[in-house]
């Protein structure tokens, strides 16, 4: 076991974050998570952002410092994950030791089950190692037939602006808990990937592919991003682990591109906070990114991040 | 090709039936060599003539077989980023695995395009202002770890996994051996010449088809301008950026460089608006001198420059140009 030391410091405490939800409903309020509500989040991090260079040892703090995942996994609950497989390009994907570290907490808060869905091909999960960290962590790597569309369930939008349907992995609904797991990256279509255009890995490819081809059309830019936001008021993670330990910041979503290297795992429940953080660790101005701007309209969270209580810190070794 | 080796836990959906499988390191083992895309992503019966077995120096040879994705595919492909090769206009890519001493591996990928314009205009959206340049094809860049070089109607895109100089230089043999075997022209656009009016920085050239590639390459006019043809972008070492929009005909440039100035002048971030015969000027968002001019069948814009002399001698160099070049 490596040693080491840790250096604490709270970029900010506002303190202006009232008690946080626990846990998270997952859809339109089915799935309530019935986490361990003894927790008190007054004064828990909001933002959790743990710098090093071991990234399942920051994974694991960043959750602690939440209030760990007793938080928002209770006993015998059925967990879904959803980290990013895009593919082997070096900051591509999420981090194997960040969902190994998931997975481990899971099973540690008593989770009965610890699944991993998606309907990107077995190649994707093999090339980023990731379906071998799922499955030696004692997760379930749940594969989705993405060209039957019988296994995704329609959902309807109500308070979509562009999206009133989404179509869902029936698979996802027989959980209680739902963590979000992506790495933040450079994306061609509206400049950044976070938690909020990773939900697009639960909907339909056929559906997603309309967001995609509709964007730009018609002298309109936003139409991905509006898309993106409009799906993320029928979905509601309990928990979003972001790897932003190393990523592209050119050529995204797929690479190769140029790496950026913050050596950081980012952990919270407001996605429109933690994208805007996220946003910032490349330079990028979180209010010029539609889709972030059109999730606050929405309402689901807080776009300057400030507000929150965000504490940082670094493992050395 | 990394694979399994543990026995996988994994639960595949498929159809109205969930089967539950349990160790099955065998059956992952074939997926892994034919493939589980279906049509898409298909190993081909024959290995593309453009794809080299082996190339040296270095000892990298071919690892696996090759995957092609063709047309709406590619989506199959790249999850998320195939939309702006369909804007340049995408055809093929060929995907082939190589291995070099020292378990070192390169992925190659071909993209076949539909013309020598759209290879050099996503090769140009795909490399930086940094990096080596390669004498390779129509032109090459090496960035850390990766390397594209573009040649006739192809862009060729290589991967390595570090930036360890043995898979640097495994770059650089892969590409000569693809170069040696794939043919066409290695021309620039006209629009594109049209920007050499000295000063410029000749890797910040971008050559651009569409609103999702100005969104990427020139991000502070997307939005403003649409509807083109073609466009080019370039920094100068004075400081300031040019970007050239043609169209198909002068009467709707006229309409959309009319509208243009509509945005900027309307803009509440914008001010200090001027307009003039064929022209106008103005302080966009960022306090940034924008001058732009009209000319036949295409628009010229100037942002970042130093006094508005500098930007009138740009323009009037780049009109000589445009009007000499570009049809």
């Amino acid at each position: 076991m490596k040693k080491v030391s840790r250096r604490t410091f709270v970029k900010r405490s506002a303190g202006l974050g009232a008690a946080s939800v626990l846990g998270g409903a997952m859809l339109g309020g089915a799935g309530c998570v019935h986490a361990d509500n003894r927790i008190r989040t007054e004064n828990l991090a909001e933002i959790a952002v743990v710098k090093g260079d071991d990234c399942y040892e920051s994974t694991r703090r960043a959750v602690e410092m939440l209030g760990g995942m007793g938080r928002f996994v209770s006993r015998n609950d059925s967990v879904c994950i959803l980290p990013n497989s895009q593919n082997k390009h070096p900051g591509t994907y999420t981090k194997p030791g960040i969902v190994r570290a998931v997975i481990d907490m899971c099973r540690s808060a008593g989770a009965k089950e610890v699944a991993c869905l998606s309907w990107l091909p077995e190649k994707s999960w093999e090339a980023t190692g990731l379906g071998e960290a799922v499955t030696e962590a004692g997760g379930t790597l749940t594969l989705v037939d993405r060209k039957d569309e019988s296994l995704f369930r329609p959902v309807t939008v109500p308070g979509g602006k562009i999206l009133k349907e989404a179509r869902i992995m029936e698979a996802f609904f027989r959980h209680d808990v739902f963590i979000d797991m992506p790495i933040s990256k450079d994306h061609v279509g509206n400049r950044f990937t976070g938690t909020l255009k990773n939900l697009m890995g639960l909907n339909s490819p056929k559906t997603n592919r309309a967001f995609h081809t509709g964007n730009f059309k018609n002298d309109d830019i936003g139409h991905l991003d509006q898309c993106i936001a409009d799906l993320n008021t029928v979905v509601t993670p309990s928990l979003c682990v972001v790897d932003s330990t190393e990523f592209i910041i050119t050529n995204g979503p797929f690479g190769p591109g140029e790496l950026k290297k913050p050596r950081k795992v980012v952990a919270g429940i407001d996605r429109v906070a933690i994208d805007a953080y996220c946003a910032t660790l490349w330079g990028l101005d979180p209010g010029g990114i539609i889709m972030i701007d059109q999730a606050r309209k929405h309402g689901l969270g807080e776009i300057d991040f400030t507000k929150l209580r965000v504490e940082e810190e670094e493992i050395t070794a | 090709m990394i694979g399994f080796c543990v026995p996988l836990l994994i639960r595949v959906c498929r159809g109205p039936i969930v089967v539950f499988l349990a160790a099955l390191p065998l059956l992952l083992v074939q997926c892994a060599s034919d493939g589980d895309e279906g049509a898409s992503g298909a190993t081909p019966e024959a290995r593309p003539a453009v794809v080299p077995e082996d190339a040296d120096p270095g000892g990298w040879h071919v690892e696996g077989e090759p995957r092609v994705f063709e047309g709406d595919d590619l989506f199959d492909y790249i999850n998320g980023g195939a939309e702006i090769y369909h804007e340049y206009g995408f055809r093929k890519v060929t995907i082939q695995e190589y291995m070099g001493k020292a378990d070192r591996g390169i992925t190659l990928e071909i993209f076949e395009m539909t013309d020598e314009r759209s290879a050099f205009g996503i090769y140009t959206l795909k490399t930086g202002a940094d990096g080596e340049s390669v004498a390779v094809g129509g032109g090459g860049l090496i960035e850390s770890y990766y390397m594209n070089f573009w040649k006739g109607s192809r862009l060729v895109t290589l991967t390595g996994f570090d930036d360890h100089p043995e898979t640097v230089e495994g770059l650089k043999s892969i590409a000569m051996a693809v170069e040696e075997v794939i043919g066409g022209v290695k021309n620039r656009p006209p629009l594109v010449e049209a920007l050499r009016i000295g000063g410029m920085i000749e890797q910040s050239v971008k050559y651009i088809f569409g609103p999702l590639g100005l969104f990427n390459a020139c991000p502070q006019v997307s939005g403003k301008i649409f509807g083109f043809t073609e466009a080019a972008a370039a920094d100068f070492k004075a400081g300031y950026k040019v970007v050239l929009f043609r169209y198909a005909e002068a009467a709707d440039c006229a309409a959309r460089f009319k509208s243009l100035q509509d945005r900027f002048a309307s803009h509440p971030g914008c001010s200090r608006f001027h307009t003039g015969d064929r022209s106008f000027s103005v302080l966009d968002q960022e306090g940034r001198p924008v001058h732009g001019r009209l000319l036949a069948n295409c628009i010229l814009l100037v942002a970042g420059a130093a006094t508005g002399e500098a930007a009138d001698q740009a323009l009037d160099a780049l009109e000589r140009r445009v009007a000499e070049l570009v049809k």
